[in-house]
């Protein structure tokens, strides 16, 4: 009995999988057919488009609106194409066009209720169509169930210039999901435009050691006021990835009051964050501590060796000087070896120049 | 004594051991196949919940910005033919940052001058530290006019020996393994380095998809037009791949239990490889070996992380076409699986381990250690005691089932797979012709690929080492 199963299920599965492959060919047959149309229709229109982006015929902008109102699908993955190549007042008036031809529209409603692929493509379509219906659509989607839909929806009303509130529950979200690189965008844009809340979220120590140093490399790179006092009130952290994001920090803004951090930062236990302490000597070129520099080519890391001798390099003639010098008196040793082949590299790069 | 007594006995011992041996022979086909359900179920569900996105051109604007440094390590041994044009194909990836060190493994061809000649190279210095073992550097040489190249030689030492090379110069967290003579999709690193970007702490290592190349048309190191094998053997092992990879990986990635990433396509955080030292020695599965490494001490370490597959960045490879040289690649995947198992035996079903070691590697003992030796003895066993009327046409059946009908469904339904939620096979004359092959490979190609698997593992049993002759067509004439 449980023998003769087996065999009625394997067969009956057998068939059922090549009668459905059988089903899939047909539809296949048929949609290269329909593919191989709408590959036509695109080629057309968008020869089109572009030409009407340079005439501004009106005749060619009707047949545009009617191609777009005709076949959304297809029109909404061209526009994509051509707002990546087109600026300025030519990409206005496409857009007003594709407004007009119910785009937009049809961008929100993909953004409520589509796959997760469709909805993230509207979450992004949509910087190009701003108004008031957008920023709505746009806020209901950061409560997206899909923490990428979420977070490019903030990171499109943000880049809007939309006033979205940084509250805690997308502080929580982002914070949830507080690895992804995805997080370092969406911060980079409210760095620039609500830089008190960033700050604030920083701050916080409750805060995971992730948000809160994507927070400042953020807020960083924007060059907001009172960076460097942050900065500053942080070189203490216990969290060796903070102590790594204030030296980097630090060799990003180059502030000269960073100095002492920096020198002390050179003999840190960890080797990561002697690592970018040694980078932001050669960045912000602070010849007073060439000598630290010379001591960490024997550090026991060879990223801090290497860095170190990068950023001797970097120091201009000084440094160079002192990794020649290293490497008549040592060349045989380890700390030769670092030296020559980091002069080796110099060497190289200044003659590709 | 009673002779007529003890024939019966002895007719009764051999009746019901035979019939013990039966039901394993069953009970593992069983066993076999309840995995493979499994696995189309969660490929399936993994394929509708991560949908790849289709539109290349969306993939440089959302990640491009976010995207992390990698470095290309592509070992080479005796490829004077076609690895410029492979190195030139790499050169043009769409990618925003990533370095290409390209390792020559001792050829004993012209490679090495290939290269210098093709680049224009020179010898350059390059500081770097010996962290993970291999032969010594002869030299490096680099050029001006490609300045993400970088040509590594050394003394021969093995495919792990130069990858190992190519870990110690790299200079980006990530570095992507990457066979000389398989051609990647321009976009194929922009996808499969998202797990890296979603979630850079956790991951440590990602695999792409590798499809057959042969019969595709290939123009200096890159693929101009989709096209099916004309070899018959080629064409089974597009549909083996297709399982492979869209049915077992991507199910194993979603349990995460994944316990190979393919040698000829993978991504690893680089400071985790050289943790467990780098690619392993002596052993013609470095690559299922490096993973299982790293799943090993993570798990020691009680480290949460992810090893993926993704299964849309795509790599093309060519497939072997005579059944000599395939023979001896599927006996040295099974002699690489089983070196690997049993170096990490201590593994199997041990609490400490949790999912790998009951999931990962319980699926290969039962398809790679248990496998081919039980599904031998049926073809041998079930059909000669039928003959002999020693077996009733319920076994025979149930056996038939098990090995040709169930194979059929799986094999046609990775095809499924495919076409729903990928279609990479442009033509429908192409999907009929898969779906023949995916039907025929059940039929005399499955019994002989399990020969080779028996000869891997007698290999193993004799401990031999070594890759073989690999002979290729060549690209060029694809």
């Amino acid at each position: 009995m449980f023998l003769t199963l087996i065999w009625k299920i394997s067969v009956g599965l057998a068939a059922l999988s090549v009668a459905t492959m059988a089903l899939l060919i047909i539809a296949r047959t048929r949609s290269v057919r329909l593919q191989r149309d709408e590959g036509q229709r695109r080629d057309t229109l968008l020869a089109t488009m572009l030409e009407w982006l340079e005439t501004a015929d009106p005749g060619q902008g009707r047949t545009i609106a009617e191609a777009l109102l005709r076949d959304q699908t297809l029109a909404m993955n061209l526009l994509i194409e051509v707002f990546e190549t087109v600026r300025g007042e030519g990409q206005e008036r496409l857009a007003a066009l594709a407004e007009a031809a119910g785009i937009a529209d049809r961008l929100r409603r993909d953004l409520a209720s589509g796959d997760v692929r469709n909805r993230l493509a509207a979450a992004e379509g949509l910087a190009w169509f701003p108004s008031e219906t957008t920023f709505q659509a746009l806020i209901k989607a950061v409560n997206d169930p899909n923490d990428d839909v979420s977070f490019t929806a903030a990171t499109t009303l943000s880049a809007l210039g939309s006033d979205l509130a940084f509250d805690e529950v997308l502080i929580a979200r982002l914070a949830r999901v507080n690895s992804s690189r995805r997080v370092e965008r969406v911060l980079t844009q409210f760095a620039q435009h609500q830089p008190g809340a960033l700050l604030a979220l920083v701050k916080d120590e409750a805060r995971s050691i992730r948000i809160r140093t994507a927070g400042l490399d953020a807020l960083t790179q924007n060059g907001v006021e009172g960076i460097l006092d942050l900065i500053l009130s942080l070189q203490d952290s216990a969290s060796t990835d903070m102590r790594v994001a204030v030296a980097r920090n630090l060799g990003s803004l180059g502030h000269p009051e960073g100095f002492g951090t920096i020198a002390r930062y050179l003999s840190d236990a960890r080797w990561e964050v002697r690592c970018k302490a040694a980078e932001a000597v050669g960045r912000l070129n602070l010849l007073e501590l060439g000598p630290q520099l010379c001591d960490l080519l024997l550090d026991e890391n060879w990223w801090v060796r290497h860095r170190a001798g990068e950023a001797l390099a970097k120091l201009g003639e000084c440094g160079i000087a002192a990794l020649e010098e290293i490497v008549a008196l040592a060349g045989q040793t380890a700390l030769g070896h670092t030296a020559r082949h980091v002069l080796a590299e110099v060497d190289a790069v200044k003659r590709s120049a | 004594m009673d002779f007529a007594s003890f024939d019966l006995d002895m007719s009764a011992i051999v009746a019901s051991t035979l019939e013990i041996v039966l039901w394993v022979v069953i009970g593992t086909g069983l066993l076999q196949n309840a995995l493979y359900i499994a696995q189309l179920v969660l490929a399936l569900q993994e394929l509708v919940t991560q949908r790849p996105e289709k539109r290349a051109s969306l993939l440089w604007r959302r990640y491009a910005d976010i995207s992390p440094p990698i470095s290309l390590l592509v070992p080479a041994f005796n490829e004077e033919l076609s690895i410029v044009d492979s190195l030139h194909s790499m050169l043009a990836l769409n990618y925003p940052d990533f370095e290409i060190i390209a390792v020559n493994d001792g050829s004993k061809d012209g490679t090495l001058h290939a290269m210098i000649a093709g680049f224009g190279l020179k010898p350059i210095v390059r500081h770097y530290t010996e962290i993970v073992r291999h032969e010594p550097v002869r030299g490096l040489y680099a050029s001006p006019q490609h300045p993400r190249l970088l040509v590594v030689d050394k003394g021969n030492g093995g495919k792990s020996d130069a990858l190992n090379a190519g870990i110690n110069l790299s200079r980006c967290p990530i570095f992507c393994a990457v066979d000389a003579d398989s051609i990647l999709e321009s976009d194929a690193l922009l996808r499969a380095v998202q797990p890296f970007i979603d979630d850079p702490v956790r991951t440590v290592a990602v695999g792409g998809t590798i499809r057959i190349a042969n019969g595709c048309r290939i123009e200096r190191g890159r693929m101009v037009s989709f096209g099916l094998p004309r070899n018959l053997l080629a064409l089974f092992q597009t549909i083996e791949y297709l399982r492979a990879f869209l049915m077992a990986r991507l199910a194993w990635s979603r349990l995460r239990t994944l316990t190979i990433i393919s040698g000829a396509f993978g991504l690893f955080k680089r400071q985790a490889a050289i943790e467990v030292g780098g690619y392993s020695h002596r052993t013609v599965g470095e690559d299922m070996e490096l993973v299982v490494k790293l799943h090993r001490r993570l798990r020691d370490r009680r480290q949460d992380y992810r090893i993926v597959f993704v299964p849309e960045p795509v790599c093309w490879t060519e497939a072997p076409e005579s059944w000599r040289v395939l023979g001896r690649q599927r006996s040295r995947w099974q002699r690489g699986a089983l070196e690997t198992f049993f170096r990490h035996r201590d593994m199997l079903f041990r609490p400490r381990y949790g999912r790998i070691g009951l999931l990962g590697f319980g699926h290969v003992l039962v398809v790679d250690v248990l496998g081919p030796p039980i599904e031998v003895l049926g073809y041998l066993l079930v059909p000669m005691l039928w003959l002999l009327g020693l077996l009733s046409m319920d076994y025979l059946l149930a056996f038939l089932a098990l090995t040709f009908m169930f194979g059929i469904f799986v094999s046609v339904a990775s095809l499924i797979l495919e076409e729903i939620e990928l279609q990479r096979v442009p033509r429908a004359m192409d999907l009929l012709l898969l779906t023949m092959i995916a039907i025929l490979e059940n039929f005399g190609y499955r019994q002989i690929s399990n020969l080779w698997r028996l000869r891997g593992m007698w290999q193993f049993l004799r401990g031999a080492q070594g890759w073989g002759k690999m002979n290729r067509v060549g690209f060029r004439s694809t």
